[in-house]
């Protein structure tokens, strides 16, 4: 096992620098010169745009360019925002927390709703049951996500006025980032209200992320627990005169969870890279909305530095999933 | 027929499996008895009902299937009349059953050590450490000598006759009256076959439980049953003792069956015979006798209508379905002395 581990690590390697490259070279393949755009409306005079070349570092031959950048990250450094002349890797952390809190409690919601609905369409299938669940599911997966997102404001938002429209917290408490969750800095904050408040802000997002990955996950527990129930050892579970729901819990689902967790590391993934749709309807201040940003400004090292930690994130949920897939498949593991 | 002291009766087990095009008849009027430490072996073709058979009585017929009719008595008792919760209490415990493919029959996301410890924990409300305990009594019990390694070990780390005796441990756990062997051998090759119906054989006479061994392998019956139901289409065809089978047999199927067994061909260089044409597809109405087809002594009466299991000759144990059967028109034939 720990084997298997380190030649996952080590492809790491080869995946990272390929990342590296492709984000480098695409983003300058891409229209738009990030100093014109800095310059703004007004323009630049030719000396004062060469003078900027130069101090970007722009003016290098490309591949020079190349392996200074990729010599700095190999250092942990991802370089400075054109724009706002912060490092990449301080706004990232600034920013990231609000995508994964939303990401975690959209999985979170996902997984729990998905799992039930999907055995219980598979245990009663082809019933009515079994039928509105699979329609349903059917419809969330091919719903938009920003009609279903603008629906939902407009019902609970505006027309109930239960929800806040947007944002994470009500501007009237002060709460302290220690974490940059909310939902524990209000608790750490000590303030009640405040905790409430963010988990208000917080269920409008999360429904809407958790949308796909929910229609996702139950159609793949669906299909693979009727694949699992007809297995002959389920039979043998039932000639043990095991009850109906050990059979159902114990021996199938444990056996039938082995795909949809692939399914959901896929798509925790996809939730943690920051929903680009999600944030920006709910103005909320994650990495999707600082990402699309970056690309409207041409802001180099914020698409690069940002696209390499997405690609960790991405690469270190994969490891996790494999570590999963060790504990519940042990067929996978090393024979000895 | 349905005699009231024996471990197992069951009488007119009737099963239907209803799919889009109507319903169609797995097994029909199925009576058997087992009686304690009695092997009965049912002998038939694949798709003649042998494993319906078996997992109705186990109450496991699931959607398609439907059990039309029928009581299968265990120690007097009807299992079908029970509610499915009642059964359970009954199944693993004192009816146990081990399939035809062990490998895929074990769960393989635990141990087997696991697995049978679960059975002992359910029925005989047995601690972690007992369970232990006996799990490992057993996996010796069954053969297998490096039982600590074996009983941590999951069912892909072992072979399929290993897994065998795994199902064999785990359906002896609570010592159980029944055992229903559903093919246990086919899957395995020759020796291991041998080992395991051995094993069967022993444990069997040991614990003197009634056996149930299905198989559609005629030759192996003579080393395991005393008793032997010949099945065809749906319907048991003839149930007689086993030494009498390979001398005469009654139904022209089990004749024809004996016939083709490459062990009783003893003329050298002819073809061995066969049953020529196909036993009729599920869903088939058949009118009359269902061998008529294919029976070589067919006369115009077994297309018409269809015969019951009874006596061939009034002071015969042997139950036949047929008008004609062959010892009883030609006593020579039979053989015996």
């Amino acid at each position: 096992m720990p084997q298997l581990l380190l030649r996952r690590l080590l492809l790491v390697i080869p995946t990272f620098i390929g990342i590296v490259a492709l984000t480098f070279f695409l983003i300058r393949l891409a229209p738009g010169d990030p100093i014109l755009l800095i310059a703004g409306e007004h323009g630049v005079s030719a000396e004062r745009y060469a003078e900027l070349q130069h101090q970007l570092g722009f003016d290098r031959p490309i591949f020079i360019q190349f392996a200074d950048y990729l010599w700095q990250v190999l250092n942990g450094n991802l370089g400075i925002s054109v724009v706002t002349q912060t490092p990449v890797l301080e706004e990232f952390g600034k920013l990231f927390p609000a995508t994964l809190e939303l990401a975690i409690l959209a999985i979170i919601l996902a997984v729990v709703i998905a799992i039930p609905a999907g055995v219980l369409a598979a245990v009663k299938r082809n019933t009515l049951i079994d039928h509105s669940i699979t329609a349903i599911s059917l419809v969330g997966y091919s719903m938009p996500i920003f009609w279903w997102a603008l629906l939902l404001i407009l019902l609970f938002s505006v027309n109930l006025g239960w929800m806040p429209v947007a944002g994470r917290l009500n501007f009237i408490y002060d709460i302290d980032s220690v974490t940059g969750f909310m939902l524990i800095d209000t608790l750490i904050a000590g303030d009640r209200e405040a905790f409430i408040d963010a988990l208000y802000h917080l269920t409008l997002p999360a429904v809407v992320l958790a949308t796909i990955p929910l229609a996702v996950i139950t159609r793949m527990t669906r299909s693979s627990m009727l694949e699992v129930l007809k297995q002959d050892y389920i039979r043998t579970a039932r000639a043990k005169g095991m009850s109906e729901t050990s059979v159902i819990f114990k021996h199938a689902l444990r056996n039938a969870l082995i795909p949809v967790i692939t399914v959901i590391g896929l798509q925790t993934s996809i939730l943690m890279t920051g929903a680009i749709l999600t944030e920006t309807i709910f103005s909320w201040p994650g990495i999707g909305k600082w990402l699309l940003e970056a690309v409207y400004r041409r802001d180099y090292p914020v698409v690069q530095g940002g696209v390499l930690l997405i690609a960790g994130l991405v690469i270190l949920v994969n490891m996790a999933v494999d570590v999963l897939y060790l504990v519940i498949n042990p067929s996978l593991r090393q024979q000895k | 027929m349905a005699n009231r002291d024996c471990l197992l009766a069951v009488e007119c087990l009737s099963v239907d499996f209803e799919t889009r095009r109507g319903s169609h008849t797995a097994i029909e009027s199925v009576c058997l008895d087992v009686h304690a430490g009695e092997t009965v072996a049912i002998v038939g073709e694949s798709g003649s009902g042998k494993s319906v058979t078996s997992l109705a009585i186990m109450g496991l017929i699931r959607k398609p299937g439907v059990i039309r009719s029928g009581k299968v008595n265990f120690n007097g008792m009807d299992l079908l009349a029970l509610s499915s919760c009642q059964r359970r209490q009954y199944l693993g415990r004192d009816i146990t059953m081990i399939f035809q493919e062990p490998t895929v029959s074990l769960n393989p996301s635990f141990t087997v050590g696991y697995q049978i410890s679960e059975v002992l924990k359910l029925h005989l409300k047995m601690k972690r450490t007992e369970c232990r305990k006996r799990a490992l009594e057993l996996l010796h019990e069954v053969g297998i000598s490096d039982s600590l390694r074996c009983f941590k070990s999951y069912p892909h780390q072992l072979s399929g006759g290993m897994n065998q005796r795994v199902m064999i441990a785990m359906a002896i756990s609570c010592k159980p009256s029944l055992l229903i062997a559903d093919e246990p051998t086919t899957a395995l090759d020759v020796t291991v076959q041998a080992q395991t119906l051995a094993l069967l054989r022993q444990l069997q006479k040991n614990n003197g439980m009634g056996m149930i061994f299905i198989t559609h392998d005629l030759s192996l019956v003579p080393d395991i049953a005393h008793r032997v139901l010949v099945m065809y289409a749906g319907q048991i065809v003839e149930n007689c003792s086993i030494d009498v089978l390979f001398t005469g047999p009654l139904h022209p199927y089990t004749e024809a069956l004996l016939k083709s067994l490459p062990a009783h061909h003893d003329k050298q260089g002819e073809r061995l015979s066969t049953i020529t044409g196909t036993p009729p597809r599920a869903g088939e109405t058949i009118t009359g006798c269902h061998f008529h087809g294919r029976c070589s002594y067919a006369r115009e009466r077994c297309k018409e209508s269809a015969p019951k299991l009874i006596a061939a000759l009034p002071d015969d144990p042997r139950l036949v379905r047929c008008f004609y059967p062959l010892a009883a028109n030609s006593k020579t034939s039979a053989g015996r002395p």
